[in-house]
């Protein structure tokens, strides 16, 4: 039977959701940005005031339906009406705001339950690239007891948001495994969750490079994680097993860490 | 986006603060940016610390909804207005201005006034406000 997925994006201003959603969508995506009057708190043209929604058909029919919030905090009535009912969600940060840890914080605590549960990446576009950029960023959310994968990433390129998408499956899968095994997931996600490879790992900041990570068990990793990209660019089925285990837990309000 | 100019903003004051005096009924007027800022407020439920501010902003997302929805369902011309039909009260958003001035105008009025009535001031206050963003 084929399933429907809600997945969420989220971050603040001009991290990039609605350039990550369009980027990927296989529908034009419904888009309700409006004229940005508040070129103060970002420069751009357009700002988005409702949602983002976009689609993704995978080739075992399943599709995925992805959700962007509006990011200003004026619009945090929405968080929680499209937050509802979502499986996981790409949170974005941008590195080069004046201080993103202090918008990334505001996600971090608004969307606290969903993130808790593991079932979500945190992507930071515009890193420098220093090693190590992405340390912080994994420390800021082993300070909000969140563990989940971080990535660098370019928004702006369709690889980078499957990445995301396709690291977030695998969150998913190995906290659905756990689940089954009646394990505690939380413990689960701690050993085997990508997370701590890549925060322990500054090789892996390598997504805005055009060349790949020197570090071969870094680039691996990464490059493991790009399968679902390679399924939707060959039509190819999701690895065994499909890229979402059995039954998926849908709602949010289910804790599993 | 152009902001609106202090003179504009008081001229549009006064006049909805005078639409608000000729019918107690409505409770609300609001101007807010596209993008769902508050610029120009009147009606008794002002004083209310919150509430404009963020009605500015549920305002700007349900117009940009409205016109997602008219697209959708194959609209090729702009949104102005959505209604919103409660068993106590209505509320009528309409899309004022164009170009690099473009703003929502939020009113709410008891059920009293009937809906076409309320359509029709809420359409002549467009109109005068579009004269004076001019
Ligand atoms: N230079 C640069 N620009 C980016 C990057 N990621 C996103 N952008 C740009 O940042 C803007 C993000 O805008 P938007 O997608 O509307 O952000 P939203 O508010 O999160 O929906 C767009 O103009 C993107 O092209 C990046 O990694 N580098
Ligand atoms: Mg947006």
């Amino acid at each position: 039977m084929v399933q429907e997925y809600k997945l969420l994006f989220a971050g603040g201003m001009g991290v990039g959701k609605t350039t990550a959603i369009s980027a990927v969508s296989e529908i034009p995506p419904v888009s309700t940005d409006v004229a940005n009057s508040d070129r103060e708190a970002f420069d751009k043209e357009l700002t988005t005031v409702t949602l983002d929604y976009g689609r993704i058909t995978l080739p075992s029919g399943d599709r995925l339906r992805l959700y962007g919030i509006p990011g200003q905090q004026r619009f945090s009535f929405m968080w929680a009406m499209l937050e509802h009912g979502a499986m996981g969600m790409v949170l974005l940060a941008d590195a080069s705001r004046p201080d993103p840890f202090v918008e990334l914080d505001i996600f971090l605590k608004a969307f606290s339950k969903l993130l808790r549960t593991g079932r979500a990446v945190l992507g930071v576009g515009r890193l420098s690239k220093r090693r190590g950029a992405l340390d912080k960023y994994v420390a800021k959310l082993a300070r909000r007891k969140i563990k989940i994968p971080v990535f660098s990433v370019d928004v702006r390129k369709k690889k980078d948001v499957l990445l995301l998408l396709d690291a977030l499956f695998t969150q998913i899968e190995v906290l659905e495994e756990a689940y089954r095994s009646g394990e505690p997931s939380g413990k689960a996600a701690q050993s085997t969750s990508p997370a701590g490879d890549l925060a322990n790992n500054p090789a892996s900041d390598h997504a805005n490079d055009k060349e790949p990570a020197k570090d071969g068990e870094a680039s691996e990793k990464v490059a493991a994680s790009a399968s679902l990209a390679d399924d939707l660019a060959s039509g190819k089925e999701p690895p065994k097993g499909g890229v979402f285990p059995g039954k998926t837990v849908q709602s949010t309000n289910e804790t599993t860490v | 986006m152009k902001p609106l100019s202090k003179i504009q903003a008081t001229a549009l004051q006064l006049r909805l603060n005078h639409c608000c005096a000729r019918v107690p009924e409505i409770r609300l007027i609001l101007l807010a940016t596209v993008d769902g800022f508050q610029q120009v407020v009147a009606g008794s439920q002002r004083a209310d610390a919150e509430l404009p501010e963020k009605f500015a902003a549920i305002a700007s997302s349900m117009m940009a909804l409205g016109e997602a929805a008219g697209k959708e369902v194959g609209s090729k011309k702009r949104l102005e207005a959505v209604v919103l039909d409660l068993t106590d009260l209505r509320v009528i958003l309409r899309m004022v201005g164009g170009g690099k001035q473009q703003f929502v105008l939020a009113t709410v009025a008891d059920r009293k006034v009937s809906l076409g009535v309320l359509l029709k001031i809420v359409y002549e206050n467009a109109r005068l406000l579009e004269e004076a963003l001019c």
